[in-house]
């Protein structure tokens, strides 16, 4: 009972979070609401048995992703915009209404006629409680060769970032 | 699992106590007398130096970026870590120890090519 | 948090008392860092309020409630008040996760229940301490954006800089705790790390008897890392340049007065007695007596006092750590920024990364030898 009780807390957290991101207009709120998405999903992945997942999510999105986002709007210190802006003329409000209206259709189609098991879905009580190391057997054996390009594609990273923000020369560095 | 719960509740205990905290320390003391000079950031006494722009340099940003990718590394290392034993109880041990060493040895390359490209340099 | 009305009472009292404990610790640490460092420096720390100087904090909280109450003009109110809140957080839960001592039972009613000496209890202790840590570095952020000062603000990015800096080499330097005990939880580490020194050398069972089975007989370097590494995350000397006067004046919280400032301070210490509760647990075997819990747990009939005693053995190796702390700020004179920076990136990482390969190669090559 009280873990449905977390489960929907969670899930108003994520979604108002979410939608909180877009609708208000001070970029450093948007960027904090962003955080409590984040905070909220790894709630969720806590409920699903997973806290391991919940754990790196909070480390690597929360507190290192987030972090970014919020030195790159602090830097440039970026203003409230303020409920200001240019009024959008007949097409585009059109447009607007007509595509909010049909991704809402699209939603409550989903969630009326396909999902027939309403409720809160508990995770699997066969799965194991600990499923750490039951990924980390598998990451090691079967998706070896995957592992390996990951550590690749995570060296390829810096030496993009460095190239691209040509600190002292960039690439070319003396 | 179970011990969201608790989770929940000492956070809950903890902001209230900071926000009572705050509000308490509100209440008393004397009520914020708005003169000029208390207007102003704090700049070591010296009035009015403040320019609207002000520059943080791109380093920041570097250190961040490569703190994200790191910091990716680092926690593949931990399940690593945790079946390591079993692995090697199961006759495996040289085997998961080349696997992480090739993620560790591309790892070290990515430190060693950004210190010496000298992006972490700091003046 | 339990089934039956008396285990959720008992855990909740619980969770609050060590939140209490955490609070009412950082007094004391104030009144040693104060006369600690006096004691360092050749003078007299505070000695009239109260015997000994011990009510010196209780006066300046009493000072700090009447403060005026400022928030400048300039800066973004949800932010400003909010960070002072936020910076006690990740300390508390951080500090509600780690076993302060034995599990005890309890018997109400015909039944007997067990209970942990922890606020609660998660399968992945090291992994949740890092990721609410490192949620520690928004507190400063906010504190530094909320405040509405261009040097708060470069305080707070330059603090949060280093902080991300150094919990790379402390996440990477518990690496090695972890292929040595092969587990995350915290009360398996300390179960592991009891008796005698005893481990698989070329097949036989070598056993020192004289020496406990702590890990930092197994992970010197390590200890080395994640120590230093502590001092970083913490803000604290030699690596408090965000804090130190002569740069930025308060750093990241210069603007702010009275009870905030304080609940900053509450926040910085509550970090230190979480590293130094860390520390004990990987490296000195937490809440274990090395050569006498076993006749004391006979001794002492019941779990309950075994428990109390234990925590007391806890509480003493998690304050010596801390007078280490103190003694170590006001000994080393502080770094640079770019010194700071060079030592995270350019000398903990690598060596991290060195202890990691060379304890799995240890590990690989004293197994296989014994077990085939």
């Amino acid at each position: 009972m009280s873990e449905v009780i977390v489960f929907y807390f969670f899930a108003a957290v994520t979604l108002l979070s979410g939608l909180r991101v877009i609708s208000t207009s001070n970029p450093i709120m948007s960027a904090l609401y962003l955080v409590g998405s984040m905070v909220g999903i790894s709630g969720l992945f806590f409920l699903l048995n997973a806290p391991f997942i919940a754990a790196v999510q909070l480390m690597v999105y929360a507190g290192a992703v987030m972090v970014l986002f919020l030195f790159v709007v602090m830097i440039f210190d970026t203003k409230d915009d303020g409920k200001k802006g240019n009024s959008p003329g007949p097409l585009v409000g059109g447009l607007k209404a007509l595509s909010i209206g049909g991704l809402a259709g699209i939603f409550l189609y989903v969630i009326l006629f396909k999902i027939s098991n309403f409720g809160y879905l508990s995770p699997d009580p066969s799965a194991p409680q600990f499923e750490v190391k039951n990924m980390a057997k598998l990451l090691f054996t079967d998706y070896m060769f995957s592992f390996e390009v990951l550590g690749l594609l995570l060296l390829v990273i810096p030496i993009g970032t460095v190239a691209l923000s040509r600190i002292r020369g960039g690439t070319h560095a003396k | 699992m179970e011990a969201i719960v608790p989770i929940l509740v000492l956070t809950l205990v903890v902001a209230t106590f900071g926000t009572l905290l705050v509000y308490v320390s509100s209440l008393f003391g004397p009520k914020q007398h708005y003169t000029r000079t208390k207007y102003l950031p704090y700049e070591c006494g010296l009035p009015g130096q403040e320019t609207e722009k002000t520059t943080i340099s791109v380093r920041f940003y570097l250190t961040a970026i490569l703190f994200i990718v790191f910091d990716i590394e680092i926690l593949f290392m931990y399940p690593w870590a945790l079946v390591y034993k079993d692995f090697i109880a199961a006759g495996q041990g040289a085997y998961i120890f080349w696997v992480m060493f090739v993620f560790i040895a591309l790892f070290l390359f990515g430190l060693i090519w950004e210190v010496r490209s000298k992006a972490l340099e700091w003046d | 948090m339990g089934a039956s009305g008396f285990e959720i009472t008992v855990n909740t009292v619980k969770m609050l008392l060590i939140f209490l404990l955490m609070v009412q610790l950082v007094p004391i640490l104030v009144w040693v860092e104060r006369r600690g460092s006096a004691f360092i420096q050749n003078r007299f720390g505070p000695n009239r309020v109260g015997p000994l100087g011990l009510t010196q904090l209780l006066a300046d909280a009493v000072k700090f409630l009447f403060k005026e109450e400022f928030r400048p003009p300039k800066s973004e109110a949800f932010l400003f008040y909010a960070a002072p809140v936020l910076a006690l957080i990740p300390g508390a839960l951080a500090f509600g996760s780690i076993p302060l001592s034995a599990p005890f039972d309890l018997t109400w009613g015909g039944e007997t229940f067990s209970f942990l000496f922890q606020s609660f209890d998660l399968g992945i202790g090291i992994v949740f301490v890092l990721a609410i840590s490192s949620l520690g570095t928004y507190a400063l952020l906010f504190a530094g954006w909320g405040s509405g000062n261009k040097y708060s603000m470069m305080g707070a990015v330059r603090a949060s800089a280093q902080m991300i800096s150094y919990e790379l080499a402390l996440g990477l330097s518990l690496v090695g705790i972890l292929l040595i005990y092969g587990t995350f939880s915290f009360s398996e580490m300390i179960e592991a790390q009891k008796g005698p020194l005893s481990f698989m050398l070329m097949g036989k069972n070598v056993e020192i008897p004289f020496l406990p089975n702590w890990g930092i007989f197994y992970q010197p370097l390590g200890f080395i890392l994640f120590f230093a590494a502590t001092f970083a995350e913490t803000n604290r000397s030699p690596f408090d340049l965000p804090e130190a006067e002569a740069e930025l004046v308060a750093g990241y919280h210069t603007e702010y007065g009275g009870l905030k400032m304080l609940m900053f301070y509450i926040g910085e210490y509550g970090h230190m007695m979480v590293a130094s509760a860390l520390l004990a647990t990987f490296y000195f075997g937490g809440w274990d007596l090395p050569f006498g819990s076993d006749w004391l747990k006979e001794a002492i009939g019941s779990s309950f006092l075994y428990s109390l005693v234990m925590h007391l053995v806890f509480m003493t190796k998690v304050l010596l750590f801390l007078w280490v702390f103190v003694w170590v700020r006001w000994t080393l004179p502080r770094f640079r920024y770019d010194q700071l920076m060079d030592l995270g990136w350019k000398t903990m990482l690598p060596w991290a990364l060195f202890n990691t390969v060379v304890t799995a190669v240890v590990v690989v090559l004293f197994s296989s030898v014994g077990n085939s």
